[in-house]
C-alpha cells in the first residue's frame, strides 16, 4: 500500500530530515513511527502527504509514485488519506458539523452524501451531541475526535496521523489511540508517528524506530523500545 | 462548478469582507474613484463630440467657382461634389443671389445697384456629417475643375480637434493611472486576507481542495469589491451628469451653448453605454488583484 524507497530528505539550509529510509506498509496495517524528537518523523510524514518532496529516493501509495505527482493531480491523491496533527487544524469559524462537512465539500460530494456521512462519521468518534458546537467550545480530546471525524469521513483507505496525543493527556490520549484502531479495524490503513512511549507499549503494533533520520528498527508486534 | 458550491463560494468571500471591512470598503471607494474619473472623461468626450458633430455641421465649405466656367461646366463640379463622401447636404448659390445677399449684408437697396456688373462669384455651400472630415473633403475640391477658391474655418476644426484629443489623452492617462493604484490596493487587501486565512488555506489543501476550489472565494472577493466600486462610482456619476452638467449647460454657460444650438447628451442613452463598461472594468480590477495576491499561497 505504502512503498518508501531509500527516501532521503536535505533541507535548505542543509539539515537532514530523513536519510535513507525505506519502508513497506501493507493495507490494514497499523504503524507506529517512534523516535525522539528531531528523529524525522514529521519529515517523513510530510513527504507522505506531498507536502514537500524528498530530495532523492521514491515514494509509492496505491501504486501511484507520488514524487513523479503532476500538481494539478496533487488533490486528488490527497483524497485517499485521511490525516490528523497534533495542532487538529480545525476551521475555527466553522462548526464540529462544518468541518466535517468541509472536507466532503471540496471533494464535490453531493448534498445528499454529506448529510448521510457527517452524522455517522462524528457519532462513530462519539461527537455526535457537539455538531454545533464551534472549535474553540471544544476541550483537546474532543478537538482531535472532531479532526478523525474528518479525516475518515470520505473513508480514504489510508489514515495518517502525526502525534495526534501530543497535545493530550495520558487518558484522552488513549482514547483517541482506541479510536485509532476502531478505524484501522474497520479497514483503514494507519500510521502514526508519536513519541509516546507508554501508548506504543501498550498498543503491541508494528514499530518503525527512527533515529537521526535513519531507520533505527522495525518490529512487527511490540513496545517502544524494543529490541528484534 | 455546482450551484452549491458557487453559494459557498459567494457565502465565503462576503463573510472574508465583513471580517476585513475597512480594506474592503478602502478598496471599494479606491475603484469607484477610479471608475468614477472613467465616467467623467466619458461624459466629457461624447459631449464633445457631440459638439463637435453640432459645428461641422453648421461649418460650411464654401467652394467658389471660377467666373469663366461654363454651366455645364458648373453641373460637371456638382455632379462630382455629389460623388464625395461625409458631405450630407449641397446648395447652389448662383450670381444673383450671391449679389442680393452681399446687397442685404452692406445694407444697401438691391436697386441702387442694379446695373452695376455682377462681381460676385458663383458658389457651392457644402455641408459636411463631421468636423474632422473636413480636412479630407477640402482637399478632395482643390482638386476639381473650375473651382477657383474654397472658404473654410481651418482654425475652428484644428481647435476643436484639439480638445477632443486632449481630453481623450488626458482622460486615457489618468485611467491607466488610477486602474493601476485600484489594482494595487486591491492586491493588498486581498493578501491580508489571504494571510490571514492561511492556515484555512493549508488546511484546505490537506483535505484535497484543488487550486480553483480555494480560489475562487478569493476571486469572488475581488469581483463583489470590483463591482460595488462600479456601481458606486455610477450612482455617484449619474448624479453628476444629471445635476451638474445640465446645470453647467442651463447656466454659467447656457449662452454659449446655446449658440452652438449644443444639447448635452441623453443620460440613459449615456448610461447604456457607461454602465457595462464601468462594470466590466471593475470586474477586470478585482480579478486582477486577487489572482495576483493568491497566486503564490496556492504553490504547496
Ligand atoms: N522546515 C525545516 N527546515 C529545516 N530543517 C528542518 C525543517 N523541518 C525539520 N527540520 C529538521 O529536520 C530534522 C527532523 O525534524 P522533524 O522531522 O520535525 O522531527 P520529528 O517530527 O521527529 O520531531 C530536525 O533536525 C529538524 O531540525
Ligand atoms: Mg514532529
Amino acid at each position: 500500500m505504502i512503498k518508501i524507497s531509500n527516501v532521503t530528505k536535505i533541507y535548505e539550509n542543509g539539515a537532514k530530515g530523513v536519510d535513507g529510509v525505506s519502508l513497506e506498509i501493507n493495507k490494514d496495517d497499523f504503524v507506529f513511527i517512534v523516535g525522539s524528537s528531531g528523529s524525522g518523523k514529521t519529515s517523513l510524514i510530510r513527504m507522505l502527504l506531498k507536502e514537500m518532496e524528498p530530495t532523492s529516493g521514491k515514494i509509492i501509495i496505491n501504486k501511484t509514485d507520488i514524487t513523479q505527482l503532476e500538481h494539478k493531480f496533487v488533490p486528488f491523491f490527497r483524497r485517499q488519506l485521511g490525516v490528523v496533527f497534533q495542532d487538529f487544524k480545525l476551521l475555527p469559524n466553522k462548526t464540529v458539523y462544518e468541518n466535517v462537512a468541509f472536507a466532503m465539500l471540496v471533494t464535490e460530494a453531493t448534498g445528499r452524501e454529506i448529510r448521510r456521512n457527517v452524522p455517522t462519521a462524528l457519532a462513530m468518534v462519539g461527537l455526535g451531541r457537539k455538531a454545533k458546537s464551534y472549535p474553540d467550545q471544544l476541550s483537546g480530546g474532543e478537538k482531535q475526535r472532531c479532526a478523525l471525524a474528518r479525516a475518515i469521513v470520505n473513508k480514504p483507505p489510508i489514515l495518517i496521523a502525526d502525534e495526534p496525543t501530543g497535545n493530550l493527556d495520558p487518558e484522552t490520549a488513549w482514547e483517541i489511540m482506541m479510536l485509532l484502531e476502531d478505524i484501522n479495524l474497520r479497514g483503514t490503513t494507519v500510521v502514526c508517528a508519536t513519541h509516546a512511549k507508554e501508548i506504543v507499549d501498550r498498543m503491541q503494533k508494528r514499530v518503525v524506530t527512527i533515529h537521526k533520520g535513519h531507520l533505527l528498527r522495525d518490529i512487527e508486534k511490540g513496545g517502544y523500545g524494543d529490541e528484534d | 462548478m455546482k450551484i452549491r458550491n458557487l453559494r459557498y463560494f459567494l457565502s465565503e468571500s462576503i463573510r472574508s469582507m465583513i471580517r476585513n471591512r475597512l480594506m474592503s470598503l478602502a478598496s471599494i471607494i479606491t475603484v469607484a474613484s477610479c471608475i468614477l474619473i472613467l465616467a467623467i472623461s466619458y461624459f466629457i468626450v461624447t459631449n464633445v463630440n457631440q459638439l463637435m458633430e453640432n459645428i461641422g455641421q453648421s461649418m460650411l465649405i464654401i467652394v467658389f467657382v471660377e467666373d469663366e466656367a461654363t454651366d455645364h461646366e458648373v453641373d460637371v463640379l456638382e455632379s462630382q461634389l455629389v460623388n464625395i463622401p461625409h458631405i450630407v447636404d449641397i446648395s447652389f448659390t448662383s450670381e444673383e443671389e450671391a449679389f442680393a445677399r452681399a446687397a442685404d449684408e452692406w445694407g444697401m437697396e438691391p436697386e441702387l445697384l442694379e446695373g452695376l456688373p455682377h462681381i460676385m462669384p458663383r458658389s457651392f455651400s457644402l455641408e459636411l456629417d463631421a468636423l474632422e472630415n473636413q480636412h479630407y473633403v477640402v482637399n478632395y475640391v482643390t482638386g476639381l475643375d473650375s473651382v477657383m477658391h474654397i472658404r473654410h474655418d481651418q482654425e475652428g476644426m484644428d481647435i476643436f480637434i484639439g480638445i477632443s484629443r486632449t481630453v481623450s489623452i488626458v482622460s486615457a492617462i489618468v485611467i491607466a493611472f488610477l486602474g493601476g493604484i485600484s489594482t494595487v490596493i486591491i492586491i493588498n487587501t486581498i493578501k491580508i486576507t489571504v494571510s490571514a486565512r492561511k492556515n484555512e488555506i493549508n488546511i484546505m489543501k490537506y483535505v484535497g481542495a484543488t487550486d480553483w476550489f480555494i480560489r475562487w472565494p478569493f476571486l469572488m472577493e475581488g469581483v463583489l469589491i470590483g463591482v460595488l466600486g462600479a456601481l458606486t462610482a455610477l450612482g455617484a456619476s449619474y448624479f453628476i451628469y444629471t445635476y451638474a452638467v445640465v446645470s453647467i449647460v442651463d447656466g454659467v454657460l447656457g449662452a454659449f451653448f446655446a449658440i452652438l444650438f449644443f444639447e448635452p447628451r441623453d443620460v440613459g442613452e449615456v448610461f447604456l453605454m457607461l454602465a457595462p463598461i464601468c462594470v466590466a472594468m471593475g470586474i477586470c480590477i478585482g480579478v486582477a488583484g486577487s489572482a495576483t495576491s493568491i497566486r503564490k499561497y496556492l504553490r504547496v
